[in-house]
């Protein structure tokens, strides 16, 4: 039985869903003896899909993210990523947490739309694990070692479910 | 080989995302001088990502591979299937794309949603056409004393290739919109056509490996072929309900 669920979930995903989005996750972590305190996460679309998203997110065409604009990529795009926990799996002590973003923020740059927000944790550095994936594939998070900025030494490694893939960090 | 499947998927990601961000590069660096090197990198690139985007999950491989699984089927058939495929996707993708750009302009991103949610729709009813045929033709093959076939196949082929080739493939309108939006409509239209016979060749792939593979167990199941083709009518009866489920 468990294995026809399987087979009834996954191959609707199999058709329909591949990565069409790459997001560049950035991500800034602040810490304090030990603790981690919060994390900064930027996203940053590729070249394509921000093309495709500014032509709809910056309504008055001035090569900006205004503030009206801003209230509307919240509600009407940012926020209903909560469905998908922000894409952002949080384990605490290995058990899975809602990820609850403050301080969101877009904006252009480079010609790519960016999304910024914060994570509050206040844990120790050995209890976190974030881990970065779209179960359905249509979003690639791509997190390297290069985009993370943390005094306490940290570590990226693949995380390993077998129909989608993304990143996992955790601190050392 | 849950492991090498996983390092695949990886791959497959990850290519695609370098692949995506040179075509978005070089296309933005067009100008007077460079623009034959560029069209001819970016149609090639357009091609590799095609390719690796089809053997990504999706594409309609399953529903190819379930084809050719009722046996009776030849390299050919898979190949032309594969094609038959990738036209008509290519074709969609540029036909949706210029239209929702020059007509509805703004908004754009919510009117693709919509017409990909009706196409998916339209697509999956299909889909079940095409089992409820193949699972007739067996029944009907079963009762009939002598076998003139082949002919009803045919149309069952075209069903198989607009069901899966109807719904646009986002990834070749978000190349073909982002030319639109630079101007380079030509490069959009070449780079769409290159990327579909790239996701063709992969789907023509898949085709080729299930007829190899069904004519090796149809060799067992000779003078009761009909088995082989209700089974495959009733996976993709099934195939075809799930995904009108996950249709949003």
């Amino acid at each position: 039985m468990k294995k026809l669920t399987y087979i009834f979930f996954i191959l609707p995903l199999f058709l329909f869903a591949h990565p069409h989005t790459f997001l560049d996750v950035y991500a800034n972590v602040k810490s304090e003896n030990q603790k981690i305190k919060s994390i900064n996460f930027k996203w940053i679309f590729d070249d394509m899909t921000s093309q495709l998203l500014i032509m709809e997110f910056d309504q008055n065409m001035d090569g900006k993210i205004d503030k009206n604009e801003m209230e509307y990529i919240k509600t009407n795009y940012f926020d209903y990523l909560k469905q998908f926990n922000y894409y952002t799996n949080i384990k605490i002590e290995n058990k899975s947490q809602f990820a609850k973003p403050i301080n969101f923020k877009s904006y252009i740059e480079n010609m790519r739309v960016v999304y910024q927000f914060d994570l509050n944790f206040n844990y120790d550095k050995s209890k976190i694990k974030i881990e970065l994936y779209d179960e359905d594939m249509f979003t690639a998070l791509v997190l390297k070692k290069e985009f993370i900025t943390s005094k306490i030494k940290y570590k990226v490694s693949d995380v390993d479910n077998d129909i989608y893939f993304g990143y996992r960090l955790e601190f050392e | 080989m849950i492991e090498i499947y996983n390092e695949i998927i990886k791959h497959i990601v990850i290519w695609q995302y370098e692949l995506n961000r040179i075509i978005a590069t070089n296309i933005r660096d067009i100008n007077d001088e460079n623009y034959l090197s560029i069209y001819s990198l970016v149609i090639g690139i357009a091609f590799l990502y095609g390719l690796i985007h089809a053997a990504g999950p999706g594409h309609g491989k399953a529903l190819v591979a379930l084809y050719f699984s009722k046996g009776k089927g030849d390299y050919k058939e898979a190949f032309k299937l594969g094609y038959m495929i990738s036209i008509i996707h290519a074709i969609s993708a540029i036909v949706v794309t210029f239209s929702l750009f020059f007509i509805l302009k703004t908004m754009f991103r919510q009117n693709f949603n919509e017409f990909s949610n009706t196409a998916m729709m339209i697509s999956s009813i299909m889909i079940i056409m095409v089992g409820l045929y193949l699972i007739y033709g067996a029944i009907k093959e079963k009762y009939k004393p002598c076998h003139d076939d082949n002919i009803p196949e045919q149309k069952s082929k075209y069903a198989v290739a607009l069901g899966v080739g109807l719904v646009p493939c986002p990834g070749v309108m978000t190349i073909v919109l982002f030319c639109i939006m630079l101007k380079q409509f030509i490069l959009g239209i070449l780079a769409a056509i290159a990327m579909s016979i790239g996701m063709g060749l992969t789907i023509s792939v898949v085709g080729i490996l299930s007829v190899l593979f069904a004519n090796k167990t149809s060799n067992f199941v000779n003078k009761k072929a009909y088995i082989l083709e209700a089974i495959s009518g009733i996976l993709i009866v099934i195939l075809g309900i799930f995904l009108f489920s996950a249709v949003k």
